[in-house]
């Protein structure tokens, strides 16, 4: 049923059960806030939020009141704002907050080339979160000029000694955000408010370091602190990103939705769209091993053909080459001694077409794992086309051909005969199914380094030289209607437990995620469980 | 000599080469014609015996083959890679006048790699020290070549090093793919467990002087060998832009601090897209195709001259020309261009022609008036020659330099202040490594000579004094026989400060096996001594005493008697 | 390896730790205005850090570090007993001392520390020594109780007005000289490059008063061979690290320093903390309290 109330004048909707502030930002009135966010419970701690409800005493918070059928509610009176500026100032006083007030910002921003890098905080200058710090947006919308109190700096250890998290409690105004993410939303409760009085802080239970108290290194807590106080390590000092592209995580069959920021053509960082922050689980992998994973070092930029002059060597050559030379071979094969090998991590126009392939050229020989490669090799087949490596490369006897698509340099240099470089699920457009047949967007970030093509591009243009029909696609979306039109194909899923990406462990790539992996088995040991897990 | 192709190597930081098997030494050294007359051993800055090396390959003796070479050059594995054997042995070998010179760099290095990749560990020189020490400052080639003669002569020798590794130019101006640092860690480790002393991290004119080294650590000779390390830049309007960079900027970037592994090593270092390296030498090439390496489209050299008066070694440019790096001769750069962040856009070049010859005897280039030509880059790379570096010689002022810094030898390496030698780059300006090592050769002769002088005139006949009672050969240890040699002071007066030695007997530089002084020989007591035998092929020893009246003994011993 | 070995460490103020290592060398041959250039550990790059204080009889060195970057992150998490890879020194030409008269001594950030040295030396030599000391905020001021030891004045400044007068030492000095009339026979001054250069610009407007500061550069190699630190001086091109590192800053150009020089590889620095792995100390120490248990 609805009701009708009244804000700033304005007669609009609500529904049982909201609250005045939800109503208000409905009806795309802003009220400021600190503590609150549609997502999480609300608790009423900043009072930023407070309103002035004709016939009522005081100014109760909106964030926590319940609205009313025929409530007249006036939401930014000077009183208010009055009000509004005295909280923010005593926030601002247990807050390094000398920038905000200083008369030099402006002058000071142009003197500053590049990130100040610093460990701690003191001031908005060297905070990696200042472009997105929600006090610095309430202290412009109301015009805070001054701060009338002695700004106090509480002088806390800086706490970098976790993986991935770094934690600056001299920042933190204790909203409670974070604490409200991981112990209401989530179900973790790895922190919670910690001593009493002016002492109160936020931390984990008994001082235990967070890998002992439950948190799974999620980096929600990140996403929604206000403030600077809790920031990912790998990726605090990069400033506004060049683009910011929705996308979703390829790690696993979950399909969570993220965000790339990208900053002179690398992913820089990975975090979750604000709307669904504290909803979804994200994991330790996604949240922050994706960069670290897509700009290694070593990623194959060229397509390579094996040849011999006086040793071994792997020649890079043109796209065409390696396609007319890879044909060349395969023409020389009979079906049944093809085989395919498709790595789960790959994208659903990849899977579709090399399942076209399959079927064309090898019998169907398809299969999606080691389990399958062996089996393959039992059945004595003389070529394959991996698109990840693995050590059973070295145990298949009859191996004469091997083409090898993969994108770091496989610890297995010269087994391959030719090499083809491709793209990871940052640097291409197309769609991927995960769990219970759910498709999921993929959109391109980066450009893919050097000569890498997608999977799907790569198989695309292979079957093409070699004279096969159906495989000319001009571009992704009409390979995706295509896809729409025949029968869909059943891959297996990426479990959350997998710690690899195309067959590359990702610890490899991430060195804080090796530790961490060793610390959460010895920790799952010690309490009895024998799974490793990554979340709840 | 197979080697990459050129364009997988330039991708990579390999070796070009990939080093002869077995059996294409052996096929190589067999072309040898071991003339009477060898003129390779005369085109050789330090005398290799390189006919009886490579008799020795031919036999398939490859570890004596490299012992032999060690005799003459203590860096083999390097001066295979880096010397320009064109220009030398390989230049005058009597084959070459009709067919390819015989490879003698490329047997030198595969006897050398066989050495070290062998796993054979070189048993320690068990010499007496003869109670002196000698500083080295500088790691590189004539400093380690000074090191690696002292320390079989008994000195203690400790080497002062700038950097934190050692090896000088070895590490910091020659690339990986030239000169992988591997090998230059062998040879350090070498020299270590000879007994060398690496001193690493001191800058030898900051942290002591030259005289705080005689006054305040007791050194008794001092042998500088610092380089020539001062970048010339071309001082033209733009060159402090970013971008720009001297040689020896970049190459220490890379190579030392290997910022070709960025980010796995911190130090950063710029990947031009269109680069340009402004000079003709060694340097400019090393630095172009390191560029090449770090991801560049288009490398340019820009070099005032013409292609043959270009200094590089030929093998150098070559390499260069195959991996794609173009060559803009005859061209100069006159003023540098930076855009609004202060970063290199592009340069002006001047053209050249080639005009009369000038002091050095090539012809001069002259500019072309009003003929200019742009060039778009994003990495300019400075590498038209390096000046002696001021920091010792500014601190020691009793240390005679010429005008433009080089301090000023003698033709045995002895500078104006006693007991203080200088070799290599900062004697003679930029040069070769083979050419440092000749002069550090000659300078630990001459330091051995000043501080232990031996009168050079013959003594009348007396009788002689000592006399030998016993020469035995005995096994201690599995691979090594020692000979015990007792002697005895026959005469009825006390000797004083006699100086014993054993050595090979070879003829230009004698390798002593024991260099001993007894301070006093009373009348009819009896000394043994232990000497190692350190070769197999040796046969003969010299035996040596004597005192400062001048020779009691000189006997040469063999081996076939002794195992009588 | 025992070898620069840190005997001392202590964050005197956010960001800035102060460091004592053990490297006896150093310890008796440095003199005021030296730096050194330290490797934190094989993988590192080389940073000049200026020296701040030094004692032969210990065999040890004092030098301040700012957290700024990478290299300076790893050493803001190194510990008492851990060793530096490599440290080089004392390097660059010592500053211009001598009986001159009257000094202003000024410091900001790191450089409070770094001009103690010689405020210290030129007290010695006779000189009346006016310290000014500048933050951003009174919670940054260190090294207080040494400067009081050498100082015949002390003028605290921070920018917020926490402490002593509100404002920067330009502000200072502009009071000292247009308005108290006050006659300063030299001044020297360490600090960030961005400061140094508004000092620069003040005095020489204010009657050329002599004034030297020590530049901050990006070095690589330290001794004259490289030409990393290269600056324009006098309309020449010098080095910092055997020309300087102390300048005349009448004669620098700070434009160029500032804004070309040093800022040329902005995008790496953030980058390279892309791939900063500490060891993280929670996780091994975890590690280590749960082998321990396993194996008792």
């Amino acid at each position: 049923m609805t009701k009708w109330m009244n804000i700033n004048g304005k007669r609009v909707v609500f529904e049982e059960g909201e609250t005045v502030l939800e109503v208000a930002t409905k009806a795309g009135i802003y009220i400021p806030t600190l503590c609150a966010r549609p997502d999480l419970p609300s608790i009423g701690a900043c009072r930023l939020c407070i309103v002035d409800i004709e016939g009522g005493r005081g100014y109760p918070n909106s964030c926590t009141l319940p609205a009313r059928e025929g409530m007249v509610v006036r939401t930014a009176t000077p009183d208010l704002q009055a009000v509004r500026r005295n909280i923010l100032q005593l926030i601002l006083a247990e807050h390094p907050s000398y920038c905000l007030v200083c008369k030099e910002q402006n002058d000071c921003a142009k003197l500053r080339h590049g990130e100040y890098k610093a460990g701690r905080v003191i001031g908005c200058y060297t905070c990696s979160h200042k472009e997105l710090c929600e006090i610095r947006k309430l202290v412009e919308y109301l015009r805070v000029k001054e701060i009338r109190f002695p700004i106090l700096y509480k002088d806390l250890p800086l706490e970098r000694d976790d993986p991935f998290l770094v934690r600056d409690y001299n920042l933190c105004i204790l909203c409670a955000r974070c604490i409200r993410a991981c112990q209401d939303v989530l179900g973790y409760s790895a922190i919670s408010l910690t001593k009493r009085g002016h002492d109160t802080k936020v931390g984990t239970l008994l001082e235990v370091s967070h890998l002992e108290s439950g948190c799974v290194f999620c980096g929600h807590c990140i996403d929604v602190c206000p403030t600077g106080a809790l920031t990912a390590r790998g990726s605090s000092w990069f400033g506004t990103p060049d683009r910011s592209v929705t996308t979703t995580c390829v790690l696993c069959s979950h399909g969570c939705q993220m965000v790339a920021d990208a900053r002179w053509n690398k992913v820089v960082n990975v975090h979750p769209p604000y709307e669904l922050s504290a909803r979804r689980e994200y994991c330790v992998k996604g949240r922050f091993c994706i960069p670290a994973l897509m700009n290694g070092r070593e990623r194959l930029k060229y397509p390579t053909i094996k040849r011999k002059i006086i040793q071994e060597e792997h020649f890079p050559v043109s796209w065409d080459e390696v396609f007319t030379y890879t044909a060349e071979k395969l023409k020389q094969y009979k079906p049944e001694e093809i085989g395919i090998l498709i790595s789960p991590s790959l994208l659903d126009e990849a899977i579709f077409l090399l399942s076209r392939f399959a079927k064309k050229i090898s019998n169907h020989n398809i299969v999606y794992d080691d389990e399958g490669l062996k089996d393959l090799a039992s059945r004595g087949i003389k070529v394959l086309f991996a698109t990840y490596s693995t050590k059973l490369f070295t145990e298949i006897k009859d191996l004469d051909f091997l083409i090898l698509q993969d994108i770091y340099e496989s610890p297995y240099p010269n087994i391959a005969d030719v090499i083809f470089p491709t793209t990871t699920f940052t640097e291409e457009s197309g769609t991927k199914t995960g769990d219970d047949f759910i498709k999921y967007e993929i959109n391109k970030v980066v450009d893919p380094p050097g000569d890498a093509l997608p999977s799907w591009m790569i198989v695309s243009r292979l079957a093409q030289i070699m004279g096969l029909e159906g495989f000319s696609f001009d571009s992704v979306i009409n390979l995706q209607d295509e896809i729409s039109r025949n029968d869909p194909i059943n891959v297996p899923l990426v479990p959350k437990e997998s710690f690899e990406y195309m067959g590359i462990p990702i610890s490899n790539k991430v060195s804080e995620l090796e530790l961490y992996l060793d610390a959460k088995r010895v920790l799952n040991k010690s309490k009895g469980e024998s799974m490793l897990d990554v979340r709840i | 000599m197979p080697s990459q192709p050129p364009s997988v190597r330039a991708k990579n930081f390999r070796e070009v080469p990939y080093g002869y098997s077995e059996e294409m030494a052996l096929t190589e050294a067999s072309r040898c014609l071991n003339c009477k007359k060898p003129k390779c051993v005369e085109g050789c800055p330090v005398r290799v015996p390189i006919p009886e090396f490579i008799s020795l390959i031919q036999e398939g003796k490859f570890l004596e083959a490299a012992w032999k070479i060690k005799e003459r050059n203590v860096l083999p594995a390097i001066c295979g890679r880096v010397c320009p054997q064109e220009t030398q042995c390989e230049g005058v070998c009597i084959r070459g006048k009709k067919e390819k010179p015989v490879a003698i760099g490329n047997l030198e290095r595969f006897v050398a790699d066989y050495e070290r990749l062998s796993g054979f560990i070189p048993k320690p020189l068990i010499v007496k020290k003869n109670g002196r020490k000698v500083a080295i400052i500088g790691s590189g080639p004539s400093g380690l070549t000074v090191a690696g003669d002292l320390i079989k002569l008994g000195y203690g020798v400790t080497v002062f090093e700038a950097f934190h590794r050692g090896g000088g130019v070895l590490v910091y101006g020659i690339p990986e793919f030239r000169l992988p640092k591997s090998v230059v860690e062998y040879e350090i480790r070498n020299l270590k467990n000879q007994g060398v002393e690496f001193v690493y991290n001191n800058v030898i004119g900051r942290i002591r002087t030259i005289d705080e080294l005689f006054s305040k650590e007791g050194f008794d000779a001092i042998y500088i060998g610092v380089g020539a390390g001062l970048p010339v830049f071309m001082n033209i309007p733009g060159e402090n832009l970013k971008g720009v960079y001297s040689a020896n900027e970049y190459l220490t970037r890379s190579n030392l601090m290997k910022a070709y592994l960025y980010p796995d090593y911190n130090t950063p270092l710029v990947r031009g897209k269109n680069v340009v390296v402004v000079g003709g030498g060694n340097v400019a090439m090393d630095s172009a195709r390191t560029a090449l390496r770090l991801d560049a489209e288009n490398v340019y050299i820009v070099y005032r001259r013409s292609r043959e008066q270009m200094p590089a070694r030929l093998e150098e440019v070559h390499h260069a020309e195959e991996e794609g790096i173009q060559f803009k001769l005859l061209s100069n750069p006159v003023e540098i261009f930076g855009d609004d962040q202060g970063r290199i856009y592009k340069i002006k070049c001047q053209r050249y022609k080639l005009g009369e010859p000038d002091k050095s005897g090539r012809a001069r280039p002259i500019p072309i008036e009003g003929e200019f030509f742009e060039l778009e880059t994003d990495l300019l790379i400075v590498s038209i020659g390096n000046k002696a570096n001021p920091l010792i010689t500014m601190t020691t002022p009793d240390l005679e330099v010429n005008e433009w810094g080089n301090i000023v030898i003698d033709e045995f390496g002895r500078t104006s202040k006693p007991f203080v030698y200088a070799g290599g780059d900062i004697v003679t300006g930029a040069a070769t490594v083979i050419s440092a090592m000749g002069a550090g050769r000659c300078a630990a002769i001459a330091i051995h000579e000043d501080l232990f002088p031996e009168k050079k005139e013959e003594p009348e006949s007396i009788v002689t004094p000592i006399e030998i009672i016993k020469v035995k050969e005995a096994a201690i240890y599995t691979n090594s026989t020692v000979i015990n040699i007792s002697l005895i002071n026959k005469s009825d007066k006390e000797l004083d400060k006699v100086r014993i030695s054993v050595s090979h007997v070879q003829e230009l530089f004698e390798q002593t096996l024991l260099d001993t002084t007894i301070m006093r020989w009373l009348p009819n007591e009896i000394h043994e001594l232990e000497c190692p035998r350190i070769h197999e092929n040796e046969k003969d020893y010299l035996l040596s005493v004597k005192d400062i009246s001048g020779i009691l003994l000189s006997k040469i011993l063999n081996v076939e008697q002794i195992m009588k | 390896m025992s070898e620069f070995r840190i005997v001392e460490k202590e964050e005197c103020v956010p960001n800035i730790h102060k460091l004592v290592v053990s490297v006896p060398k150093i310890a008796q041959k440095t003199q005021p205005g030296q730096f050194i250039l330290v490797m934190v550990d094989e993988k590192s790059e080389r940073i000049p850090l200026t020296l701040a204080d030094w004692d032969p009889d210990t065999g040890t060195i004092v030098f301040f570090v700012q957290e700024l970057g990478l290299s300076t992150t790893k050493m803001a998490y190194m510990e008492v007993s851990d060793s530096f890879y490599s440290i080089v020194g004392p390097l660059g030409e010592p500053a211009h001392l001598k009986k001159f008269g009257s000094v202003v001594v000024a410091g900001g950030c790191f450089g409070l520390g770094g001009i103690y040295s010689i405020a210290k030396e030129l007290k010695g030599l006779g000189n009346h020594i006016i310290s000014i000391l500048e933050a951003k905020n009174e919670s940054l001021l260190y090294y207080e109780e040494e400067f009081q030891e050498i100082s015949d004045e002390i003028i605290f400044v921070t920018s917020d007005g926490s402490r002593g007068i509100k404002g920067h030492v330009y502000d200072v000095l502009e009071d000292m000289i247009s308005i108290q009339k006050r006659k300063i026979d030299h001044i020297k001054v360490i600090g960030c490059n961005v400061m140094m250069s508004k000092v620069a610009k003040l005095t020489k407007e204010l009657g050329n008063i002599p004034t030297y500061a020590t530049v901050s550069s990006i070095m690589v190699d330290g001794t004259g061979m490289c030409g990393a630190c290269r600056l324009t001086y006098d309309g020449k091109t010098r080095f910092a690290c055997v020309d300087g590192p102390e300048f005349d800053a009448h004669k620098v150009d700070w434009d160029e320093l500032i804004g070309v020089r040093n800022t040329a590889y902005i995008r790496e620095e953030s980058l390279s903390l892309q791939n900063f792995s500490p060891q993280c100390r929670s996780l091994t120490k975890f590690l280590e309290k749960n082998s321990e248990k396993e194996s008792v």
